[in-house]
């Protein structure tokens, strides 16, 4: 046996992986030979050395901690598989389980985006190119003639797919012409019930009681809105010139009414004065005062707190009898 | 065997405990061949855990073909084998710039470094297994995995091949050269 060979085999026989033949056959070599003797005591040695050499014992916390760790670490990515997981189970289920589904979705899709742009690219300007034209002018509510509020959609996707809003329109219209004039009456009762302005309501008034005259045949709306006026404006200013309006009106029923309820219910002195001369004024024109009117007038002087009417209303009394 | 086998199948199907199970088992063993292969605890720390992390990964795909313990230990010595390569990759170029201007002072940057962490290892490791640590390290991966484990974990050769998936003629040439080389390394300390 070579030197060689022999060491192969030395390093086997310590590492207990020679079988029994193989283990005398080295025995016997060293008993033969020294240079056999001392390459075993040189691996002996050798071999001794790296024994006792080994790395230390396992230390059990560590090897706990270790576990721990472990585990951690698995844990936290079986979380982040699992919520990637969701994530392609959940594409997977659209894009490829469900591809017909996604496709169809798709494709009525397209197509209400494409009938959309068919239906609206087609109706989008002639509506207000028909107002414009038709009815009202556009350019003038640019320029601030007309005012637009309270814009209201009708119906804003119709089946036809015309879209219908409502609005308010104000334009501003002139209007010059004598009072005898019918539509001049008219518009001025609609100013005196409907205007929001107690100046404009004031001005009015003034302007019928100034140019007015007993031959002026009066459309009844204007006599009508003078007798609203009177009873129910809140502004005493507007009742007053109301009163002194109406006594250029014939003197009938509705206007004694209209004087018999300020003189019961207006809760202004000054009215009630206007009230009580109205109706001296109507005496000296030899118009008869009947009972009820004097019984409110007598109530005043009785039970008046007002020193100007009691006062008003003896002189009528006293003129009366 | 049976136990494990239904522990392994368990474990396969996501079952945690199952796994743990199978890791108690193990991991001792795991350990000390990591040690026994760095001697160092940081490392076989990191070995450790990149073991089992590639076994928790890779069980799904376990089919026996081999024993579970054949297939972990093969992990073990691959992790091993690359984590040597691995780090000797990583200083090759550094640990070999000489460093020093004085003739007499030529060292290279891993003798400076050995000569550093043998200051920190002298507290716990004797003046012998500083060098032998020192030669184990100029082993290559296979010789000193073969090395350590038949010569501190006491793994037949025949196990040894198995987890290395070579021959045993091969694991046998392995520790052969090993040991040569060993031995002239640590010659002083032999003849002493």
């Amino acid at each position: 046996m070579k030197i060689e060979k022999f060491r192969e085999l030395l390093e086997l026989y310590f590492l207990d992986e020679l079988d029994q033949e193989k283990r005398e056959l080295i025995e016997n070599k060293i008993l033969e030979s020294d240079e056999y003797k001392r390459e075993f005591d040189s691996y002996q040695k050798f071999y001794s050395v790296i024994q006792n050499s080994k790395p230390k014992s396992i230390d059990e916390k560590k090897l706990e901690n270790l576990r721990k760790e472990l585990f951690n670490t698995i844990e936290a990515e079986q979380t982040s598989q699992k919520t990637s997981t969701d994530k392609k189970s959940f594409f997977d289920f659209i894009f490829l389980s469900n591809y017909k589904a996604v496709y169809a979705m798709a494709t009525t899709l397209l197509v209400g985006f494409f009938l959309g742009y068919i239906i609206f690219s087609s109706t989008t300007a002639p509506p207000i190119q028909k107002l414009a034209e038709n009815e009202i002018d556009l350019d003038a509510i640019d320029r601030n003639e007309i005012n637009i509020s309270n814009i209201r959609f009708q119906n804003p996707f119709s089946d036809e797919g015309e879209i219908e809003i409502r609005f308010d329109a104000i334009k501003p219209i002139t209007y010059k012409s004598s009072l005898n004039d019918p539509n001049m009456q008219r518009l001025l009762a609609a100013a005196l019930v409907n205007s929001d302005n107690p100046g404009v309501r004031i001005r009015t008034v003034n302007t019928l009681a100034l140019q007015s005259s007993q031959e002026t045949l009066y459309d009844p709306k204007i006599k009508s809105a003078l007798i609203t006026a009177l009873k129910t404006d809140e502004n005493a200013g507007v009742r007053r010139e109301a009163l002194i309006a109406l006594m250029k009106f014939n003197y009938d029923n509705e206007i004694r009414e209209a004087y018999l309820y300020v003189l019961a219910n207006d809760s202004n002195p000054g009215l009630k004065v206007a009230a009580i001369n109205a109706l001296a004024e109507l005496k000296l024109q030899g118009k008869s005062i009947d009972d009820e009117i004097k019984n409110l007038i007598e109530n005043e002087l009785s039970n008046g707190e007002n020193r100007s009417i009691r006062l008003k209303a003896a002189s009528l009394i006293q003129g009366e009898y | 065997m049976q136990d494990e086998i239904q522990l392994i199948k368990q474990a396969q199907k996501g079952d945690q405990l199952a796994f743990e199970q199978l890791v108690y088992r193990y991991d001792r063993q795991v350990l000390n061949i990591a040690m026994s292969f760095r001697n160092s605890e940081d490392d076989a720390q990191d070995i450790y855990q990149e073991v089992f992390l590639r076994v928790f990964r890779g069980l799904k795909n376990f089919q026996f073909k081999s024993e579970f313990s054949t297939w972990l230990f093969r992990i073990t010595t691959n992790v091993c084998i690359s984590f040597k390569t691995r780090k000797e990759r990583y200083s090759h170029q550094s640990l070999d710039e000489q460093i020093g201007n004085d003739e007499d002072d030529i060292r290279t940057r891993s003798d400076l470094i050995e000569s550093d962490s043998s200051v920190a290892k002298e507290t716990e490791l004797n003046e012998n297994q500083q060098y032998i640590n020192e030669a184990l390290e100029k082993l290559p991966a296979q010789q000193k995995l073969a090395f350590t484990m038949k010569y501190f974990d006491g793994y037949k050769i025949k196990e040894i091949a198995e987890m290395m998936q070579c021959t045993e003629g091969t694991v046998k040439r392995y520790l052969f050269n090993a040991s040569g080389k060993m031995k002239e390394q640590l010659k002083h300390v032999i003849e002493v």
